[in-house]
């Protein structure tokens, strides 16, 4: 039973891949870059989730492998004010 | 008889070693993350600041061989939960079938990203020596540059998995470590390998798919 | 100081032919003497026997950094070039600036006292990895290796920082090799954290609760998370230097189409995180020290501990205080100017909080007690003058400045020194089993807290009057604070030398130490000094806050 919750998950996962290439035939820009990146995340969730098996772990681990991300955030947060508005 | 495995020096008992284990695992992988958030933050900056080349430069790229990639790590990192399953429940041959086929897939990605920098190096489109003819904008090398670091960053890590699964493998059909006590090797090389997975996942979109 | 009687068997001083070193019952079942072979301290996996590698290697660099700012301080005693070239002036701060950063600084508390103290602490046998804690050490080796090799090789000559382009194109010295040293003494540091968050989480003795652990604890928790956060960020900015260098990346070259600016978000993304690697273990020290000293339970423990948990996140976000003359953005140095006031706070909390606990407290004035006073006074007009040029306006004419070097050298000399200097005084008992003689232990924390101001004063006054760093070629009204500068330098190099002298003398004579010469608190006073091979015969259980003291009722007045 359980290994069939992880084919589902596979299943999902592939037909994400074909969600972003296809999308990358149709969009560009920002859509384009922002449909790459939230595919990218479900995907990234997807195996957090279920493959890493997050979803049995306590909280603190969870909290482990996900601390790194946010503070990813932080740093681009807090480089695009540089990046966004510099004048020289 | 069968000889559990004793507990070593600073624990207690079994589960406080094997939840140490797994929390080390995951504390790596956070600093593996911070360590292609520089890769990422380079490749972002690069986008923001040439985006017009990098999307010239990335159409160049052969986006169906990635594909095909990131289909054969989602494949491995399938098998590889499952083997974490099995290990817990002591299915010790299941186990070694989906860590030696991960592995194989794994190589097989490495063999085909090699085709790929080979195949890029013959059309003058692989920043190295000799193969960068058609390579003719400041910029556009400096994609292709960050896309061979990051890439190639990518392999080596992806290399160490293949070895750490071999490894891990290898232990389960010596019975060095004895299932299901010792599942905590399978898990965290499992971690690892998902990981080195979803880097690829966030890698692929940016450097193959920027239109 | 302590009324431990002991009978055990022990060196006489007055009799010249004791040849000292004898050994009493404890020290025969320590961790010491636990194995005497070079392999039994080479292959290793007690963390008491990794912190004393530890302990030799850093002092080693220290002596190396040392000597590299003595040139420097002698260079600058006159205004003309006349000890050095320009380009010997540049590898002689270079070396003393990545020796002191990555091989002393960071490593120095946290592999030493964190190592020796943290399962002492909270009462395990060991750290969660003691094999990964042995490899780190190599690691650090390696890394140590390849900076004696860049030494040998004439050295580097871009600064401790790297900057960009003068870094990835210009300069001429060995930086792909001095960076290599230090990619790799990083991975030094992730282990090391990465050993610490498992141990604190997972090894607590029971009863020892999150609200039960010693400051010293806290802080090392929350210099763990910098490491295992940042150094992964500084490797691979590293490498990319590397990468520019060898193969002409030209990700931080603007010809090229890159950032050099890219460079410094990368790097200070680190390096200011990495300030407080080297002074929150301190401020753990410091807290130990200060509640040690006054004999009372530590006031408003959990904003204490709160606040290192606050510097350690908060500190991460004030990196672009560094890059206000830079070309960022002003909008981005508005926002990081307002935040790097904002982790003043609670540097603040930690200051005003010791202030508390030692009032009315029943002060002894040990050599420890008096290293931890020099440090709060060091580290408030550090951190005062660090509000100064966290200020967008006032820092455009201050940067690269002497007061900017003054500035970071009372936090990271005057305040991290001088803990590690507390430290070793206070749990020297504990590590070695001998005490050693107080009075000049008083003696050099004076002498270290008067050169050391001595030393660096001068330089905030210097970088007002707008002296700029790095150069050793300046007009002659700077001569005279240069030279008390230099003087000071001489006087604080003699005082770091002193402690050698009597502690060394204390490992050969000194008297049995006993469990608790100091007569406090905490699970490591608890077991016999030097500690046994693996710490506790039976993990302890803790049934109370920590600093439980009795408190004192004063008597009211009619
Ligand atoms: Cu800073």
């Amino acid at each position: 039973m359980k290994t069939g919750v992880l084919f589902s998950v596979w299943v999902a996962l592939s037909a994400l891949l074909v969600a972003t290439v296809v999308a990358s035939f149709f969009l560009t820009g920002i859509p384009s870059l922002a449909a790459g990146l939230s595919i990218a995340s479900i995907k990234a969730g997807l195996v957090f989730w279920y493959f890493m098996d997050l979803r049995g772990e306590k909280g603190l681990v969870r909290l482990s492998a996900v601390v790194a991300i946010l503070w990813l955030f932080i740093f681009f947060l807090l480089v695009a004010p540089d990046y966004l508005f510099r004048t020289v | 008889m069968r000889e559990l495995p004793k507990v070593q020096t600073p624990y207690v008992d079994r589960a406080q070693q094997h939840e140490a284990g797994i929390m080390g695992m995951h504390i790596f992988l956070a600093s593996e993350i911070m360590l292609f958030g520089g890769i990422f933050m380079a490749i972002a900056v690069i986008r923001q600041a040439h985006s017009q080349e990098v999307v010239e430069y990335s159409k160049e790229l052969h986006y169906y061989l990635g594909a095909i990639n990131t289909m054969l790590l989602l494949t491995s990192s399938f098998l590889v939960a499952a083997a974490v399953h099995m290990s817990r429940h002591a299915r010790r041959k299941a186990v070694l079938a989906l860590l030696v086929s991960a592995a194989f897939l794994g190589l097989l990605f490495l063999g085909l990203k090699g085709f790929e920098y080979w195949s890029e190096f013959q059309e003058g489109r692989l920043p190295v020596a000799g193969g960068m003819e058609k390579i003719n904008s400041a910029p556009g090398r400096l994609f292709l540059n960050l896309y061979l670091v990051s890439t190639s960053l990518h392999a080596v890590h992806l290399t160490i998995g293949v070895i750490a699964l071999l490894v891990v493998a290898g232990r389960i059909y010596t019975r060095r470590s004895a299932l299901p006590q010792r599942s905590v090797v399978v898990e965290t090389t499992a971690a690892y390998w998902h990981l080195v997975d979803i880097i690829w996942i966030f890698l692929y979109p940016l450097l193959y798919l920027a239109r | 100081m302590s009324s431990v009687t002991n009978h055990d068997e022990r060196p006489n001083p007055d009799n010249l032919d004791d040849p000292g070193l004898s050994e009493t019952k404890t020290e025969r079942v320590s961790y010491l003497r636990a194995g005497h072979t070079l392999r039994s301290w080479l292959f290793t996996t007690d963390h008491k026997r990794v912190a004393l590698l530890y302990m030799m290697s850093i002092t080693f660099f220290f002596f190396i950094g040392g000597i590299a700012a003595a040139f420097v301080r002698a260079d600058l005693l006159t205004p003309s070039a006349d000890l050095m070239t320009n380009e010997g002036y540049n590898r002689a701060f270079t070396l003393h600036g990545v020796i002191m950063v990555w091989f002393f600084l960071i490593p120095s508390i946290p592999n030493t006292f964190g190592n020796f103290l943290i399962p002492l602490m909270i009462g395990a046998r060991d750290l969660a990895f003691p094999r990964l804690n042995l490899l780190s050490w190599y690691i650090f080796i390696l890394g140590g290796i390849f900076t004696l090799f860049v030494l040998i090789l004439g050295g580097v000559d871009t600064g401790w920082t790297f900057y960009t382009p003068l870094s990835s194109m210009y300069a001429n010295g060995n930086v792909v090799l001095v960076a290599t040293a230090v990619f790799i003494v990083g991975f030094s540091s992730i282990l090391t954290g990465l050993n610490f968050i498992v141990t604190i989480h997972k090894l607590r003795a029971p009863g020892m609760t999150w609200g039960r652990l010693p400051l010293f604890i806290w802080s090392h928790y929350a210099t763990s998370v910098i490491l295992v956060l940042a150094t992964p960020v500084l490797s691979v900015t590293l490498a990319l230097i590397a990468a520019e260098r060898l193969f002409g990346l030209g990700i931080f070259n603007p010809e090229l189409g890159g950032d050099p600016l890219l460079f410094q978000h990368l790097f200070w993304f680190y390096s200011h995180p990495a300030v407080y690697i080297m002074v929150l273990p301190a401020l753990g020290v410091v807290s130990e020290l200060v509640a040690a000293a006054a004999r009372k339970p530590v006031f408003g423990y959990k904003f204490v501990a709160g606040s290192s948990i606050a510097i350690a996140v908060i500190g991460f976000l004030v990196w672009g205080h560094h890059m206000f003359v830079s070309g960022q953005s002003i909008y981005a140095s508005a926002v990081f100017s307002f935040l790097s006031l904002v982790v003043a706070v609670p540097s603040g909390i930690k200051i005003y909080n010791w202030t508390a606990t030692l009032y009315k407290g029943d002060i002894s004035l040990d050599p420890p007690f008096l290293f931890a006073m020099g440090f709060i006074g060091l580290f408030v007009v550090g951190g005062l003058t660090g509000l100064a040029v966290a200020m967008l306006a006032i820092d455009v004419h201050l940067h690269d400045t002497y007061f900017v070097v003054a500035h970071f050298h009372y936090i990271m000399v005057g305040g991290t020194v001088s803990a590690y200097f507390g430290a070793l005084h206070f749990w020297w008992p504990k590590i070695v089993g001998r005490l050693y003689s107080v009075v000049w232990g008083r003696l050099s924390a004076m002498f270290i807290f008067i050169g050391f101001n001595f030393t660096f004063f001068p330089q905030f006054i210097l970088g007002y009057e707008g002296m700029p760093r790095r150069y050793h070629v300046y007009p002659e009204q700077f001569q005279v604070l240069h030279d008390m500068s230099s003087i000071g330098a001489s006087i604080l190099g003699i005082a770091y030398l002193m402690p050698a002298v009597y502690l060394y003398y204390s490992l050969r004579y000194g008297q049995p130490a006993g469990n608790n010469p100091w007569n406090v608190t905490g699970l490591e006073w608890t077991i016999p000094s030097p500690p046994p091979k693996h710490n506790f015969d039976e993990i302890p259980t803790v049934d109370g806050p920590p600093y439980n003291y009795p408190v004192r009722k004063e008597a009211k007045h009619a």
